[in-house]
């Protein structure tokens, strides 16, 4: 669940001869101060989401009709401190933003991660082969890139969400998703369905993206050179053509995960993603509107992380952009 | 081609008076970009002078600094470079005590530029005629009729065929070759008393090149401008130059006339560069190629720059050569002549 | 190009069939689909059980018992409505009002009721009276099931269009008239300090998500700033219901052009904000690009003013790859912006589309979604044109 971490490209292995390079990234990666300082604090709210369980003080979702919308920093009636107050039911918003994290930085790196690499293999794919592959895959491309994303995005996660229960997801991966969500089976599916609609539609740029890396790295003489010595399609990909297109790929899967993460919390607080009682920074923000008159702390609890999140991913992808692709500053 | 009269006159009064015979003298010029990665010293004490009427050609491999050190003389500099220390008398003024409005007025007027890449140098979303005009316009204040009766003189003179139908194209519909007699058009408008061309026929093909150094030539006859010719190719530098600057790491290493550098080249990396070029009727093994390449400009070595890519070094070298100045005004930064 | 025109059109008129068929489908092919969630509605809701009746009426009201290709078609052009050229066919079967049932009898005695073809079949005659609309493709979207039960389609559209053109409107009007401006003078200053206050005002605008931007506002400028007994803006809605008073402004009278005025505000201005840091970062990073172009410093070259460099030479092609965006501004105008009208509960067609599929009142989710993709559409081929009249370069082909 380490999500962010793994982008950080200081462990690459097997890239020997270009070990210094990654040094040099690292050093450009460093001088960005303040990707820097969000990247620690990023680590830092991944390791809490995942230690959720562990250090959770109360019970995810008890509802409590005593210690309702008690203010944050405060004791509540029955003498239980509370960190960040309680929400509409009673529940410990400390606890369920704990899990929130879990579930919101979760849905938004597997979406990704399942939307990069549609994106990544649709891209070569359609690149390296060109011909009617690739007009194949461009024009799919241009008529998804036609579609009014947001209201397709809303309508899919509607419609999935209300029929969760005929969505043949094995057992096994339910149960598998629960754990890594910390969920229940039945939560699990849904945010399964949820992942799904969001990776549908992130990997057109990726895919665009990849497409033009291909097309760019193809040209490169050594490529012709080692098909001259009889590599297959499957070894030029990976080792000529991916690791020269993985730098660009790298931040564009930052500034995914963020995109991922904005649509994800929308979904959620249109009431069309994540349901409760499964606690997502979005759908806590929207229950937290309704009461926010009342109680004008409310909506900053939930709304501070997704704050930071955005403006952290965005800077540290900035970051990783002028570390490892220094000529496209803008 | 009908010179205005006033500009005729201040040429010929220039040639009259001996002591306004040269043109430009550029001292000490020092232009350094200010990198994340360091100061780059692209130009680091330049010394030079052009006389009017004559072709001067600054030679060197890319990253030499003859194209930082001929957009300083315009001060096109821009961030992070800037031009930190020297005097560049233009016509008895230094250019860097001008305001910028003074120094905008010289631009395309007194002094004219014409670049590498003739496509991309011409404005894509504008009609050919109308860049011309713009420099009339600017300079000379004509406009309408007037200025495109002038911009079709000068289309024909540089030798575009129909250049009515020329002027109301774009640059796109234009060759590389008719791109670059359009910019020599431009760069001509004002007849200029002095003329920078920056590899001007780097971006073209071999006959296009032979037609533009033609067409260069007889320009130079007809409106008698001093041209800073700036190339890597040694065959440009015989057919055109009547003196040359070899530069190296931002430094001038030699300076001489066309035929005495030809004839004796002295800085070992003069003779490296006429080396690595063929000549026609002559068989050769292979071309002997300078091994190496140039230093870092962000800390350049303190002795001298090309002592680590030289065959004749020794002790001395690790310590900065000065100016040499040997018979017929050549002059050679190399402890070899000492 | 008029061969051009027809090309594209041609292409458009096949995208958006491909695009109704898809969100069609979407709607109906999944399993269960309206009628599963009205019942669900009305179970939920306290009547009484439903009965065969019942589900009838909902099928037919839906046209659930035509078979799905000519639901589809009955949906997008209006046909068939009933036998064709009024007579023929008036025995065929269109679709299935009842389906049959077979027994299945196990061999340990127990049976099972299996759906298994049909037992009362619906005739092209029996269609005849049944309302259908004129179809999608004309522009007719039938009737809203739930929110405005059985009134048009267009009716909500129309109703709720002006307060979407309005504030998209002016957001996008102030946005580009604010933003650009800042983006070309970001980058003509690049690394100044202007420059570096405006791209991080810039970067932290684009990566707020606009329903956090707007809860902010909403808690800043109406809640603290009324508790704070300053002057206050209302939260929510395009015109109130109840006369309020606002310090040193006084009592607003609901609505009262001052009342709509002040409900404008805050809503117009997040979209604003939000794409002024769109628009001026485009601009900034493309003005950036030209600079460096050959043509600018020819430019400067031939003695042109500074300022002549960047408003003719640099500005004009900078403003090329900018037009790629006007493409999504129609589609924009039209659809309004679902979020923020959610969160100022704004009524527009953001806002109309949000209730509609909350509360699955489908024919008005598709007419939106119809209308946003032909608008899509409409604005790429707007953009094509308008290519060719900024970039000399491009030709129609």
């Amino acid at each position: 669940m380490t999500a962010t971490t793994t982008v950080v490209p200081g462990d690459e292995t097997s890239r020997a001869p270009s070990e210094t390079q990654w040094q040099i990234v690292l050093r450009r990666f460093r001088k960005h101060k303040i990707a820097v300082v969000s990247l620690v604090l990023l680590v830092m709210l991944v390791i809490i989401s995942a230690l959720a369980p562990v250090i959770a003080p109360f019970p995810r979702d008890a509802p409590n009709l005593q210690t309702r919308f008690v203010p944050p920093f405060t004791v509540d009636s029955q003498g239980n401190f509370r960190l960040f107050g309680t929400d509409h039911l009673g529940r410990d918003f400390y606890t369920r933003l704990l899990y929130a994290s879990r579930v919101s930085l979760g849905t938004a790196f597997f979406a990704t991660l399942i939307a990069s690499t549609i994106g990544i293999l649709l891209g070569m794919i359609a690149g390296y082969f060109g011909g009617w592959v690739d007009i194949a895959i461009s024009r799919t491309l241009e008529v998804v890139a036609t579609f009014p994303t947001l209201l397709l995005l809303l309508i899919m996660s509607s419609i999935l969400v209300q029929n969760i229960n005929s969505i043949p997801i094995p057992d096994f991966f339910a149960n598998f998703l629960a754990w890594i969500f910390a969920v229940s089976p039945r939560e699990a599916r849904i945010i399964f369905a949820v992942i799904l609609v969001l990776s549908l539609f992130g990997w057109t740029g990726t895919a665009r993206l990849m497409r033009g890396m291909v097309l760019s790295v193809r040209e490169n003489v050594y490529i012709e050179s080692s098909r001259a010595l009889g590599a297959s399609n499957v070894r030029i990909l990976g080792r000529h053509v991916f690791p020269n297109a993985l730098p660009p790929m790298i931040v564009d899967f930052t500034l995914g995960i963020n995109a991922t993460l904005v649509a994800e919390s929308a979904l959620s607080f249109l009431g069309f993603g994540i349901q409760d009682p499964t606690p997502t920074w979005g759908n806590m923000l929207s229950f937290a509107q309704s009461y926010m008159f009342q109680h004008p702390w409310m909506p900053l609890i939930p709304s501070l992380p997704i704050l930071f999140c955005s403006i952290a991913i965005n800077y540290i992808g900035d970051g990783l952009r002028d570390a490892l692709d220094p000529r496209q500053r803008g | 081609m009908a010179t205005a009269p006033e500009t005729s006159a201040r040429v010929q009064q220039a040639v009259d008076s001996s002591d306004k015979r040269i043109l430009l003298r550029v001292e000490g010029l020092k232009t350094h970009f200010f990198t994340d990665e360091g100061v780059v010293q692209a130009v680091d004490g330049v010394d030079f002078e052009v006389k009017r009427g004559e072709t001067l050609s600054i030679v060197g491999e890319s990253g030499s600094g003859k194209s930082v050190t001929s957009l300083s003389i315009l001060r096109l500099i821009s961030r992070p470079g800037r031009v930190v220390e020297g005097r560049m008398i233009f016509d008895g003024e230094d250019l860097l005590a001008k305001s910028e409005e003074d120094m905008r007025k010289i631009r395309g007027d007194r002094i004219s530029m014409i670049f590498q890449q003739p496509t991309t140098a011409l404005n894509p979303v504008f009609r050919v005629g109308a860049q011309i005009t713009e420099t009339l316009n600017i300079h000379q204040g004509l406009t309408g009729d007037e200025a495109d009766r002038r911009c079709i003189e000068l289309l024909t003179m540089v030798g575009l065929p129909d250049p009515a139908r020329r002027m109301s194209q774009y640059p796109h519909e234009l060759s590389g070759g008719q791109c670059q007699r359009v910019m020599i058009a431009m760069a001509l408008a004002c007849t200029p008393e002095l003329l920078i061309a920056d590899e001007p026929t780097t971006a073209l093909d071999v006959t296009i090149q032979a037609q533009i150094l033609d067409l260069m030539r007889e320009m130079r006859e007809k409106i008698d401008t001093a041209i800073i010719l700036i190339t890597h190719d040694m065959g440009v530098v015989a057919e055109m130059a009547d003196n040359v600057i070899v530069m190296y790491a931002g430094q001038v290493v030699e300076y001489a006339s066309v035929r005495a550098i030809f004839a004796e080249p002295k800085h070992p990396y003069t003779v490296g560069l006429l080396n690595s070029m063929p000549v026609l009727g002559e068989v050769r093994e292979e071309l002997a190629v300078i091994p190496g390449t140039v230093p870092s400009l962000i800390n350049p070595p303190t002795g001298c720059r090309f002592a680590s890519r030289c065959s004749h070094r020794f002790e001395k070298c690790d310590e900065a050569p000065p100016m040499v100045s040997l018979e017929h005004g050549r002059k050679v930064r190399c402890w070899l002549f000492e | 190009m008029v061969a051009f025109l027809v090309r594209r059109i041609f292409q458009m008129f096949v995208v958006t069939i491909v695009a109704a068929l898809l969100s069609y489908g979407l709607l109906y092919l999944v399993p269960g689909g309206p009628v599963d969630a009205l019942l669900a509605e009305r179970q939920n809701s306290g009547q009484d059980r439903i009965n065969q009746a019942d589900i009838q009426r909902v099928q037919q009201r839906f046209d659930l018992d035509v078979y799905l290709p000519f639901r589809f078609t009955r949906w997008l052009i209006g046909w068939p409505s009933g036998p064709l050229f009024g007579s023929i066919g008036a025995d065929w079967a269109i679709g299935c009002q009842t389906p049959g049932q077979v027994r299945l009898v196990y061999p340990d005695g127990t049976f099972e009721l299996v759906e298994e073809g049909c037992a009362d079949y619906l005739t092209l005659a029996e269609l005849e009276g049944r309302r259908v609309s004129r179809g999608v493709f004309f522009g007719d979207f039938g009737v809203s099931q739930v929110i405005l039960r059985d009134r048009p389609v267009s009716d909500l559209i129309a109703t709720r269009l002006p307060y979407t053109l309005s504030l998209m409107g002016a957001s996008i009007l102030f946005a580009i008239l604010i933003g650009v401006p800042i983006g070309i003078y970001s980058a003509v200053k690049q690394y100044s300090r202007f420059d570096y206050t405006m791209t991080t005002i810039a970067f932290i605008g684009s990566s707020l998500p606009s329903f956090v931007f707007g809860i902010f506002a909403i808690l800043i400028f109406s809640i603290l700033a009324q508790r704070a007994g300053l002057p206050f803006l209302p939260p929510g809605d395009a015109v109130g219901v109840r006369d309020y008073t606002i310090p040193w402004i006084g009592t607003v009278e609901a609505g009262s052009f001052l009342d709509r005025f002040l409900r404008f505000l805050m809503p117009v201005s997040v979209l604003t904000f939000i794409n002024i840091a769109g628009w001026s970062r485009f601009v900034r990073g493309s003005m950036l690009e030209v600079l460096q172009q050959d043509y600018v410093r020819t430019a400067r070259a031939k003695g042109v003013r500074e300022q002549v460099v960047i408003t003719k030479h640099a500005l004009r092609n900078s403003l090329i790859p900018f037009v790629t965006l006007l493409a999504g501004v129609l589609a924009a105008l039209f659809g309004g912006a679902l979020i923020t009208e959610s969160v100022f509960n704004w009524p527009g067609l953001g806002r109309l589309f949000i209730d509609a599929l909350g509360r699955n009142d489908y024919n008005v989710v598709m007419a939106l979604l119809f209308i946003n993709v032909v608008l899509l559409l409409i604005g790429i081929l707007i953009t094509d044109i308008l290519y060719t009249i900024v970039d000399p370069r491009i030709r129609l082909g």
